[in-house]
């Protein structure tokens, strides 16, 4: 099958550079970026971020700790009632001690599930590494690699050098 | 009673000790006529100062056993310090008393003693009445009982609630119920060095508690076991649910569901719950001597006064073969069997009519540290007083 | 440890080089150090294999003191435990920039802090192979916990506090693993290839990622207050006089968070000094470090007089008295050696030279150690000699078992410790990176050399 599109990489060092080249790219219809960052880098999330919703993660995380409350409070009462026990004079389902493992279910639950959503949707663990990555990526460098319809890899490259890449590939 | 076990020791009062320079623990020489020994001294505040006293029936050099004393301190004997001369009326051997003298030999060899003080600091464990008191209030009865400030409803009891009244008046001390239960609930014998280190495992224990002036005090004897408390501190903090309450009100402890955390045994304000520290064993014959009706209990367990659970057992068993409720006197706790003054008496709190019931509700009832709100099943009886201010 | 590099602004290539070079093969001292506390936990083991088959007595424990040294040692674990999380979750909320080097110390403090915790509830219990009655598992005769009891609420915020510390600092472990492997070679390259998980540090990665590091970060403050107040209740819920109190809870976290960055500066000086991170650790972040040990130690101050003020004006008589006992009879001086290690000696840390000395931070971290671990003391051992009844007052006396299961415990940690500091990086290179100037070509400053 011959390939519909083309990956062009383009190295940087340094932050304003990289933002340099992705509002060119952005300006002149390139959507489908991946950039690499050593660390987080606000300008960069700013310039991409403008045509995306905010990350899913926090559903995960409401549901996860929903269910911790629920399930905290179901396991304490029902277990309580299976033999009906009492301890010193109280009541066999009492509510304020139960509400201690009800709070520490929300919070594991809520961890656990916002870890899960983070894997998920950052699509992690990756196997093999994508083919655009560098290891220079987790130092000191900075890559942008833009994925475009077949042929239009020279224009992309040329905005990418304009704006000051280090090293453009292929 | 001075709860030094053992050792034999020398009683000697507060005035002779300091006159003397003798402090309890100060091995001391005694010589009669007849003979010498040399024991532990132990002061006492009550002792006339003339008098000095040694218990006989301790300490046999024969009757060492290493595992339960270390070290044989040697006999001794205090039949050695008397004489072979007769009494005159009766013609027996006066083997009752002798002129003796004492002097310090310089060593120290502590007692070991149970009982941590006798001031019972005004916490009102031992409680008495004076006598014109109780006969008022025998006449008019308790004064209406303070209703229970609760925010849950008052707890039920679909069948009996076992009870006890202990009463303090009746009690002299003479530990013959301990013995009983130890007997009766294989508790085992932990010896001299664990003794002394607050972990022997009675079930039962008499205290001794001075009352009134600090020179020259009354004692009073309490008889101190499981309270089987309605609102029980030690049930709660059970993780496992090894403490829980039965339905005919008593504090029970599954030895099988206990890890051994030791919460119950701190958070139980009467230091009842006795922990198993080490595996006892039971070395032959003692292993005849078992009760075949109650567990032997493993190391790492708590373990406590039962209410004598086998016994309410049976007795329930031997009530319903005749097809009736049980009645006074079907049960009889090992403590209560053995009290020779009649001093412990067992019995279904629900039942009005019961002789515990009665004294439960006798104006002379009291319950021990009542102001914890623990609501205890067992009563104490304040013991009567003749003159008191 | 005095001596300071003139501290010049790292570039990105520098902080992953001098990260890095942690990792680098260790000397002879570490050997030596790793060879000492090995030798000290295997006693320990020995000791605790001991105590398993002849008995809980083999400890000093008795009636009254059921708990002793061994609860001491688990909540003086469990406060530690507190500065990483804090640090991680409160001061990330806070934006508090100072954090940044040294919070993975603290986080990998605060797991093996809590993993030597977690190991006394076992320690302490009569019949530790039963131990897992207490965790709620189906079985036939449906046998549930005891909700209600302090001890289950410990065993879920532990272990919830355990789990989420962990994720916590995989989570933020995962870049800096794959900074590791891009720089590594061989089979130590397959190794951190796995625990990077494949990170790229592609942009939908970091906007998962950031975004969960903040969810996690709200998730574990709550946390953070809500496990040293549960540990607080195993004795605000008994009884025992000097246990009940409602003051527990915000009195033990702040103890936590005092006794907690104690340690991280007992941990980080010597790294600084041996790993040579002046640049990264500067004086401005002890200075930090200092004045909140200053502030919690001023806060456990107040928390203590107000103990004094409520038992007097109570009017409890058993509190009273055995307080009056606490402060002059058997324990006394464990009392006052911790009214000095915890109230009077970080008060040197008002001045800011002594905020910035490492010598007198690490001794003054090392008496509020020692305090805080007396503070545990003095609330156990001797509120249960001198409780309601006298029958059973009297003293406990630690033998050669519990001494040498609190000592291996140290064992345990520092050992825990060693490892980690020579496996994983011990210093956040995404998060220091983040707050260096980001490298600008317009900006010459910031330019590579």
């Amino acid at each position: 099958m011959p390939a519909t599109t083309e990956t062009v990489l383009g190295v940087f060092a340094y932050v304003d550079t990289t933002v340099r080249a992705l509002e060119e790219l952005r300006a002149k219809g390139y959507h489908d970026l991946t950039v690499y960052t050593p660390v987080p880098v606000h300008e960069i999330e700013d310039v991409l971020e403008r045509d995306r919703p905010v990350s899913r993660v926090r559903l995960f995380t409401l549901i996860g700790g929903l269910t911790g409350t629920v399930s905290g409070f179901l396991l304490t009462i029902w277990s309580a009632l299976v033999w009906g026990l009492t301890t010193g004079g109280k009541p066999v389902v009492s509510i304020p001690p139960f509400v201690v493992i009800a709070f520490e279910l929300t919070i594991l639950f809520g961890g656990l599930a916002t870890l899960i959503g983070m894997v998920v949707l950052g699509r992690l663990p990756r196997l093999t590494p994508s083919p655009t990555f560098d290891p220079r990526f987790t130092n000191d460098r900075f890559g942008v690699a833009v994925h475009c319809a077949t042929g239009r890899g020279g224009s992309v490259r040329e905005i990418l050098r304009g704006a000051g890449a280090e090293e453009v590939r292929p | 009673m001075t709860q030094a076990v053992w050792d034999a020791w020398v009683e000697i009062a507060t005035e002779s000790a300091a006159k003397l320079g003798i402090a309890q623990g100060d091995v001391v020489r005694v010589s009669s006529p007849h003979g010498t020994l040399e024991l532990p001294a132990y002061v006492s505040p009550t002792l006339h100062p003339q008098a000095v006293a040694i218990p006989i029936g301790h300490r046999y050099a024969a009757y060492h056993v290493p595992r339960y004393v270390a070290v044989s301190p040697g006999g001794a004997n205090p039949m050695a310090l008397l004489g072979p001369a007769a009494e005159p009326t009766s013609g027996g051997v006066a083997f009752l008393s002798v002129r003796v003298t004492l002097a310090k030999t310089g060593t120290r060899r502590p007692l070991t003693i149970l009982q941590a003080t006798h001031d019972q600091h005004q916490r009102e464990l031992a409680q008495h009445v004076d006598l014109r008191a109780a006969r008022e209030q025998a006449l008019r009865g308790k004064h209406g009982e303070e209703a229970h400030v609760s925010m849950y409803p008052e707890k039920t009891y679909p069948g009996y609630r076992w009870g006890l009244a202990i009463d303090v008046d009746a009690c002299i001390g003479c530990q013959a119920c301990a013995v009983a239960c130890q007997a009766e609930n294989n508790v085992p014998v932990v010896g001299k060095a664990q003794a002394a280190y607050g972990r022997q495992l009675h079930w039962l224990r008499i205290e001794r508690w001075a009352e009134g002036k600090a020179d020259h005090p009354t004692n009073l004897f309490v008889p101190m076991l499981c309270q089987h408390c309605e609102i029980a501190p030690c049930e709660p903090v059970c993780p496992v649910f090894a403490a829980y309450r039965t339905e005919e009100g008593l504090n029970a402890q599954v030895y099988n569901r206990c890890v051994g955390t030791r919460y119950c045994g701190n958070n139980c304000p009467y230091h009842v719950r006795r922990f198993n520290w080490f595996q006892h064993e039971f070395p032959a014959p003692l292993e005849v001597q078992l009760n075949p009706d109650v567990t032997v209990r493993q190391l790492g367990v708590m373990e406590k006064c039962t209410m004598c659970v086998q016994r309410i057992i049976a007795g329930k068993d031997h009530a319903r073969d005749e097809k009736r409720p049980v009645k006074d006197g079907d049960i009889l706790t090992a403590c209560q069997q053995t009290c020779p003054t009649r001093a412990i008496t067992f019995g279904n709190l629900k039942d009005d009519t019961s002789t515990v019931a009665t004294l439960a509700h006798s104006p002379r009832g009291y319950y021990s540290l009542e102001e914890l709100g623990t609501r205890p099943s067992v009563t104490y009886l304040k013991k009567v007083v003749r003159e008191h201010a | 440890m005095m001596s300071q590099s003139p501290p010049t602004t790292p570039t990105f290539a520098d902080v992953n080089r001098d990260v890095l070079r942690t990792l680098g093969p260790p000397g002879n001292l570490y050997f030596a150090w790793m060879c000492v506390v090995a030798l000290v936990l295997a006693w320990g083991i020995l000791a605790w294999t001991g105590q398993i088959w002849w008995g809980m007595g083999m400890a000093g424990k008795r009636v009254p003191q059921q708990w002793a040294m061994y609860i001491t040692t688990f909540v003086f674990w469990i406060g530690i435990g507190h500065a990483g999380t804090l640090i991680s979750a409160i001061l990330y909320l806070f934006r508090a920039r100072w954090r940044t080097s040294i919070y993975r110390a603290a986080e990998a403090m605060t797991i093996f802090a809590v993993l030597t915790a977690g190991l006394f509830p076992l320690i302490h219990a009569g019949r530790m192979w039963f131990a897992y009655f207490l965790l709620p598992y189906p079985n036939q005769r449906d046998l549930w916990p005891n909700f209600r009891s302090p001890l289950v609420w410990d065993v879920f915020a532990i272990s919830t506090y355990l789990t989420i510390s962990t994720v916590f600092f995989i989570v933020g472990l995962i870049p800096d693993i794959a900074a590791v492997r891009d720089a590594s070679t061989g089979w130590r390259r397959r190794i951190y290839a796995m625990l990077a998980l494949g990170w790229e540090g592609s942009d939908s990665q970091w906007r998962h990622y950031r975004r969960a590091y903040g969810l996690f970060a709200a998730l574990a403050t709550p946390l953070v207050l809500s496990v040293h107040s549960v540990v607080s209740w195993d004795f605000a819920m008994a009884l025992v006089p000097g246990w009940h109190s409602t003051l527990f809870a915000p009195f033990f976290v702040d103890g936590a968070i005092f006794s907690g960055f104690a340690m991280v500066l007992v941990l980080v000086l010597p790294m600084r000094h041996f790993f040579k991170l002046h640049a990264y650790i500067q004086e401005k972040h002890l200075d930090a470090m200092g004045k909140l040990i200053l502030v919690t130690g001023l806060v456990l101050t107040y928390f203590y007089l107000s103990e004094i003020f409520t038992t007097l004006y109570s009017g409890d008589e058993f509190d009273k008295a055995s307080l009056f006992w606490k402060v002059t009879k058997s324990y006394a001086w464990a009392l006052w050696l911790m009214y000095f290690c915890n109230c009077i000696s970080p008060l040197i840390l008002f001045w800011k030279k002594a905020r910035t000395s490492p010598v007198v931070l690490y001794v003054v971290s090392i008496l509020v150690l020692i305090g805080m671990w007396f503070e545990r003391f003095n609330i156990i051992v001797p509120s249960l000699g001198h409780a309601f009844y006298p029958w059973a007052w009297g003293i406990y006396v630690p033998t050669l078992t519990d001494t040498s299961i609190v000592i291996g415990s140290f064992a345990w940690f520092f050992l825990l410790f060693l490892g980690f500091i020579k496996v994983l990086p011990s210093l956040s290179i995404v998060e220091v990176k983040e707050t260096l100037p980001p490298p600008l070509k317009d900006r010459p400053h910031a330019s590579h050399h």
